[in-house]
């Protein structure tokens, strides 16, 4: 509070601090959006979070529509490099939820792979990728993984919607099998396993996972 | 006693939906508050308190007992007052006049103190986004620094330098305003 003396007139300060009035309206309105939220059945408790309660779910381009599946990659063709190589990639999606959704009752750790359906000759090079996390109180969300370095700041992913889903593309050569998303800097979720890879996922060297790292 | 933040939390995830009204009660009033001063319009600020604890319900199973759930909802607050303050920005709508509460239990129209209060919304209305969303964090919801650090992502020094910047600035246009 050592700033504050000095600073601002003090009825500027008190008219900053004033309460403002509200009405049950406005409570009942929120709740009338919580109730219509809500599932019929009572959401499932949130379990054990070992990996900072990320639920994760990968899916196919074309899967039907849910909450959370809405940012898909449609379709297909990626130009790369100079080479002037187009890669025909599928719409694979790597999606991540911060934690729990009690409106829906996902079970928090779920992973869904569908394969990809790449037809390119290319196919076996290199795949575009998709990487979505939902997170509407994060300041900052990254990817991190083997294809960068594990670098928890080399590629961000974007809020552009203002939405609390945060998105990037990525391309990854096929090699590339474990990541993380990296939560305003210290938080590590680490999902599972890149999509159609076989390969388990990488443990995370040298940070935590799930908690803060300093 | 009431029950504590985390117990509520527990009930709501257990599947006790109307536990929830009891963080509605508890915290509607400060975040209207808060997005208010940020937003300046009664309307968007009431649209993003109901968008912010929409969005609290849903995502609940990510909140995390060792940190204060209004610190949790106060940064989705603040993200979602960013975010409408973004689209304004993008649409080149000047903010609008601000909306101060009319209907406090003290009519304060005419007196000297709307006129101050009228000034004081003029000047904050001047600021940048990040300097108003500082200042109003430190001053009317009294947050420390390392809380405020949490709830915008921005480091504790930078912060410091927009709320001093910030009060600067309110200074000098409050004094104009006593002079014209």
């Amino acid at each position: 509070m050592h700033d504050r003396a000095g600073l601002l007139p003090e009825w500027a300060l008190a008219e900053l601090r004033r309460p403002v009035a509200t009405s049950d309206a406005l409570r009942e309105r929120v709740m009338a959006r919580i109730r219509a939220d809500s599932p019929a059945a009572p959401p499932a408790a949130q379990p054990a979070a070992a990996l900072g309660g990320a639920v994760v779910a990968i899916s196919h381009g074309s899967s039907a529509p849910r909450r959370g599946l809405r940012y898909q990659l449609a379709g297909a063709l990626l130009a790369l490099a100079a080479s002037v190589a187009w890669l025909a990639v599928d719409s694979t999606i790597l999606q991540s939820r911060s934690g729990l959704d009690p409106a829906r009752g996902a079970p928090a750790g779920r992973m869904i792979v569908l394969g990809d359906t790449v037809n390119s000759a290319l196919h076996d090079t290199l795949r575009l990728v998709r990487f979505v996390f939902e997170a509407p109180a994060a300041a900052r969300v990254a990817i991190a993984g083997d294809f960068n370095g594990w670098s928890r700041s080399a590629t961000p992913l974007a809020d552009s919607a203002g939405s609390g889903v945060w998105s990037v593309v990525v391309a990854l050569d096929r090699e590339s099998t474990g990541y993380a998303f990296v939560v305003d800097d210290t938080q590590w979720v680490q999902p599972g396993r890149m999509a159609g890879s076989a390969a388990p996922a990488r443990p995370i060297p040298a940070t935590p996972v799930g908690g803060d790292s300093t | 006693m009431a029950a504590v933040d985390a117990q509520v939390v527990r009930a709501v995830l257990g599947g006790d939906t109307e536990a929830f009204g009891v963080l509605v009660d508890r915290y509607h009033e400060r975040c209207l508050r808060l997005a208010l001063h940020i937003l300046g319009s009664r309307e968007d600020a009431e649209d993003a308190v109901q968008e912010s604890f929409l969005r609290a319900y849903r995502y609940l199973g990510g909140y995390r007992e060792r940190e204060k759930f209004a610190a949790w909802l106060y940064r989705i607050l603040v993200n979602q007052c960013r975010t409408m303050l973004a689209r304004r920005n993008r649409r080149e709508v000047p903010m609008a006049s601000w909306e101060w509460d009319t209907t406090a239990a003290i009519d304060v129209a005419g007196s000297e103190l709307g006129a101050l209060r009228d000034e004081l919304a003029r000047a904050l209305d001047s600021l940048s986004d990040d300097q108003r969303e500082a200042v109003v964090l430190r001053f009317a919801e009294e947050l420390t620094y390392d809380e405020m650090s949490a709830i915008t992502g921005a480091g504790v020094s930078a912060l410091k330098m927009r709320v001093q910047r910030a009060c600067t600035r309110l200074r000098e246009l409050l004094l104009e305003s006593s002079h014209a």
